[in-house]
């Protein structure tokens, strides 16, 4: 399965917790990310189209608020099985790199031989 | 509608930004991404965020560009490079389209080789040229004419038969820069010994709108030295700057046009989806032969290369003039007409069956 790329991630992590509607995934995003990563409405559109034709997520429901329309995303069982391969594979590199960081000792030192 | 006067102000803007995407997923998906844009918009903002409209313009053209397939793309490739030299012929020929046709007049040549030969001159000068089949324009080639504007009347000066043409060389460049000729430089070309001549020396200098080229010859066990000075227009100074503007309008108008008929087409259906590939590839061939012919090199277009007997102006729209070129390059534009005709007609009405009640 290719990489996910980072504001992907974020977005199948928001709708992890249950169907949100596209502000509410700009808003779940940015406090996933403290704030670093902060999607435009076109970029939200343009990953909920790719993610939508990859079968990763599906709409849940519509619904009109003031007025306007209001439709609602949710993970689908395949969205599910790759936000969770996803994290176990940053799980396993960031456990790797910590392990090889502790192994070298300060900054500039030789590693120990293992 | 975008500039509904009802809407409030960001609305009306959002709106038109949304324009940069298709119809089909405007009319689909434009309502849900309104409601989202103007929830997420800070309060008090009347007008779109620089970012926010960068991204609306970037993800809908986008949209619009899925839908053209990737034989557009191939197509898109190769009428951005042909359209590229075609431009870069446009903005060269629209550069040059004040140069009079014809060379200079001889008495003008005349009185300047004097301010560039230090001896006398010999005889009159003269037109050179000759009539060639591959550049139709060279009917007037023994008045001057080349078809490209780079004719040239030549003066000849009287040198000792066994004169040493670098000491020449490097008096002809002193009396050229005495005379207010800038740019002036001085190349030698050796050959073998044995050649004829065994070697050349070129000097140039533009001043006032010309281009002088003064070509000396070695003697040799035959010929005496001969000293010969050209005398004719010089570049246009805005040519690299038209050159280069119209090279890239080209490209982007050649890829524009590509992915957009595609898409229109796309849309149609059946024998005009078909048309497309066949009406492209009959306009890409058609002027494959004039832009091929002009490519530019550091003498001109690849084949109209007018540094003859020294240096020569650069001309970068030369190869349209070529034999059979030129025609063809206009008969292209039939198919790239048909192909806008095409994209034009109105899209047929889909057929409705007659319900029985």
């Amino acid at each position: 399965m290719a990489s996910i790329r980072r504001p992907s991630f974020l977005i199948l992590s928001a709708l992890a917790a249950g169907p949100l509607h596209g502000y509410a995934v700009i808003k779940e995003v940015s406090r996933l990310s403290d704030d670093q990563v902060r999607l435009a409405a076109g970029t939200l559109y343009a990953a909920l189209d790719r993610l939508t034709d990859e079968d990763l997520i599906e709409v849940d429901r519509e619904e009109t608020v003031n007025g306007r329309p209001r439709r609602y995303y949710r993970l689908t069982s395949n969205g599910a099985a790759a936000l969770a391969a996803a994290a176990e594979q940053m799980r396993h590199d960031a456990q790797l790199a910590t392990r090889r960081l502790r192994g070298a000792g300060p900054a500039g030192a030789a590693p120990s031989p293992a | 509608m975008p500039d509904d006067p009802r809407c409030p102000p960001l609305e009306r803007r959002y709106r038109r930004w949304l324009l940069a995407y298709p119809r089909a997923y405007r009319r689909e998906r434009g309502p849900e991404i309104l409601a989202t844009l103007l929830e997420s918009a800070e309060p008090g903002r009347d007008r779109p965020a620089a970012r926010e409209a960068a991204r609306l313009l970037w993800h809908g053209l986008g949209a619009r560009l899925a839908g053209a397939g990737a034989r557009a793309y191939v197509v898109a490739a190769f009428a951005a490079v042909l359209g590229g030299l075609s431009g870069t012929a446009l903005g060269s020929w629209l550069s040059w389209k004040d140069t009079p046709d014809l060379a200079p007049d001889k008495a003008t040549a005349a009185r300047l080789a004097r301010t560039v030969l230090p001896v006398p001159l010999d005889g009159a000068p003269s037109w050179w040229g000759a009539h060639t089949f591959w550049n139709p324009y060279s009917n007037h080639s023994l008045h001057g004419g080349s078809g490209v504007r780079a004719g040239r009347t030549q003066v000849n000066g009287t040198v000792a038969r066994h004169a040493d043409i670098h000491r020449l060389a490097h008096a002809i460049e002193r009396r050229m820069r005495a005379h207010g000729w800038r740019d002036v430089q001085v190349t030698t070309d050796g050959y073998h010994p044995h050649e004829v001549p065994p070697e050349i020396s070129y000097v140039s200098g533009t001043r006032d709108g010309y281009l002088m080229g003064v070509e000396l010859d070695a003697p040799d066990s035959s010929n005496p030295a001969t000293v010969c000075a050209s005398l004719m227009w010089d570049e246009p100074p805005d040519q690299p700057s038209y050159t280069l503007a119209g090279g890239i309008a080209g490209a982007v108008v050649g890829a524009l046009l590509a992915l957009c008929t595609s898409i229109r087409l796309r849309r149609r259906g059946g024998r005009l989806r078909r048309a497309f590939g066949w009406l492209w590839a009959a306009t890409l061939l058609l002027v494959t032969p004039a832009c091929l012919a002009n490519i530019p090199t550091t003498t001109g277009s690849f084949f109209a290369n007018t540094y003859r007997d020294g240096p020569g102006p650069n001309v970068y729209w030369g190869g349209f003039v070529f034999f059979g070129a030129e025609p063809l390059a206009i008969l292209s534009l039939v198919p790239l007409l048909a192909l806008l005709v095409a994209c034009l007609l109105p899209r047929p009405q889909p057929s409705r069956t007659p319900t029985v009640a």
